[in-house]
């Protein structure tokens, strides 16, 4: 049985002063980022417990698990909507904002001063640890917008000149970490041309430790469009081209630990439409989008296993229950969010639509500001910077 | 014991200033800490509690009944943590962290810190060091410097409040 030892016995003085560390964590822990940023300034032991590794893990820690707890996606406070749109006021000029995913019909996002100006393209690639790398002004920027720590990433090299502000026509890319090493891995993926052989790519991987890029094997795949890598497990995942005269229907993953490539068979049958890899509640899983407005959204329950591929939300009979302003945009929803209860948050232009499967249990309008639909991304706040 | 004589078995508490408390066995054993004591046999006379006193402990108590008299619904529990916190300053909130702490009740500590840091967000560098009665050991230089650094994070600190 567990037995905690009975704590030393407190000194006569107020009791207030010098709380034990570890309940001074327990309440750090409890604070938005800005103010234990600012607390740093307190005294010098509590400058080293905010800025040390542990506490920086144990705080993204248990900011995860303190959502995957909580019954319903009104309640993930942690976790919170990423998006990046085009400031009203100049219309050329990105930025980014977040929200959590709240009861509240009416969503009021927090907007951040993003780290470089930019008149142009924005691209969010993928979100990690509270980290996320952004395509700015052809630039990769790796960016934490709750400590505002950014950094910018040189460029990488390849035999032919390629140009990043060609953006995801010609490359992909693929972001996060390696827990064995302590490491941010990105991932360029270019193609080369595109005819004769229409899947010759160029593979770079560059590593936050080093601040550089190596060359690294391109995998073996037709790539299926030009999406960037979805992260889940720790691997980076691409779908592959599907194969007619196989009959294959492949993924393609990077384990960013091993660095190495598997390719596995999703199995899962989709008639014709657009099809996409997702990541829902860190599973892995497929939306396919028909032409009818049909939406389905597969998982694989059970990673790496083939036969675990279920169907988990169809879209095809409440598409009337949506605000009458999304159903435009059905061809651009994006699901974010699948909770323990079973309940599903999808992105549906400036609207983020909850439902459990039968019935829309709410929407909100993101601000009211945006001329624009969101690109959002799920993202969890963090001290952790790279 | 409570199967012989149909009522519910009643515990004593003593405080560290040797308040005693009478509690049901049943919400006392909340705390990790009182639970072992009961299952190892030392439940049988008076239970002291050494680092509790007798302001607090009575508060703790109220809290003991209060929330184990709330049927499984967290939602119901959670708001009744609220209240129960709502007009606690934070003299008495620090002094229940530490209790619950001793006591090992994981659903108070996360309620209190929870709570202590709602209290602290707003607040400057000069009042937690303050309430918490840490020395400021930075130069000035080095102060300035840590500041520098996080300069935006002190945006909308309030005023102090406690002098």
């Amino acid at each position: 049985r567990r037995r905690r030892r009975r704590r030393r016995a407190m000194a006569e003085k107020r009791l207030t002063s010098n709380l034990p560390e570890e309940i001074m964590e327990e309440i750090l822990y409890n604070l938005p980022i800005k103010s234990v940023l600012r607390f740093k300034c307190v005294s010098k032991s509590w400058l080293s417990t905010i800025s040390s590794k542990t506490f920086i893990k144990d705080h993204l820690k248990r900011s995860i698990a303190e959502d995957e707890e909580k019954p319903g996606l009104k309640v993930l406070t942690n976790r919170k909507i990423l998006f990046n749109y085009v400031k009203p006021a100049a219309r050329l000029s990105y930025s980014i904002g977040s929200f959590s995913l709240c009861k509240n019909p009416k969503i009021t996002p927090t907007l951040y001063d993003i780290p470089i100006q930019n008149v142009g393209f924005m691209h969010i690639i993928g979100s990690c640890n509270g980290l996320i790398l952004i395509m700015i002004e052809g630039k990769l920027v790796l960016w934490n917008p709750s400590t505002r720590i950014y950094r910018v990433i040189p460029s990488p090299s390849f035999n032919e000149a390629i140009f990043l502000h060609d953006g995801p026509f010609h490359v992909r890319y693929g972001f996060g970490y390696d827990e064995s090493n302590d490491d941010y891995k990105v991932i360029c993926i270019k193609d080369t041309n595109y005819f004769p052989e229409p899947y010759h790519y160029e593979t770079r991987m560059y590593s936050s430790k080093t601040n550089s890029w190596k060359k690294f094997d391109n995998c073996e795949k037709h790539l299926h469009g030009t999406h960037d890598g979805i992260l889940v497990n720790g691997r980076l995942h691409w779908l592959v081209q599907y194969n007619r005269s196989t009959g294959s229907r492949d993924i393609v993953s990077l384990d960013l630990a091993e660095e190495k490539y598997q390719t596995f068979s999703h199995g899962v049958e989709y008639s014709s439409g657009v099809v996409s890899l997702v990541e829902l509640g860190g599973y892995l899983g497929l939306m396919n989008l028909m032409s009818g407005a049909d939406v389905n959204v597969w998982v694989m329950k059970e990673y790496g296993v083939t036969e675990s591929w279920t169907k988990v939300w169809t879209l095809s009979n409440f598409i009337d229950q949506l605000p009458r302003k999304c159903v435009g945009d059905i061809g651009k929803l994006k699901p974010l969010c699948w909770s323990k209860n079973g309940d599903i948050s999808i992105a549906f232009g400036q609207y983020v639509v909850v439902c459990n499967g039968k019935n829309v249990l709410r929407k909100s309008r993101v601000g009211s500001v945006f001329e624009h639909r969101i690109q959002p991304i799920v993202y969890v706040e963090s001290l952790v910077s790279a | 014991m409570a199967a012989e004589t149909g009522t519910p078995t009643t515990l004593t508490l003593k405080s560290n200033d040797d308040e005693l408390f009478s509690v049901a066995e049943s919400a006392a054993i909340l705390s990790v800490t009182i639970r072992n004591m009961v299952e190892d046999g030392c439940a049988g006379g008076v239970i002291p509690l050494d680092n509790v006193d007798g302001k607090t402990l009575a508060s703790v108590i109220t809290y003991m009944n209060g929330i184990s008299a709330i049927p499984a619904d967290e939602e119901k529990k959670k708001s009744y943590r609220d209240k129960f916190l709502s007009d606690k300053d934070f003299e008495t909130l620090a002094d229940m962290v530490l209790a619950a702490n001793y006591l090992n009740m994981s659903c108070l500590m996360d309620a209190v810190s929870a709570k202590i840091a709602q209290v602290m967000e707003k607040k400057s560098v000069g009042w937690v060091r303050r309430k918490f009665g840490i020395e400021n050991d930075y130069t000035p230089e080095e102060e300035a410097a840590v500041k520098e650094e996080h300069k935006w994070t002190f945006e909308g600190v309030e005023t102090d409040d406690d002098n």
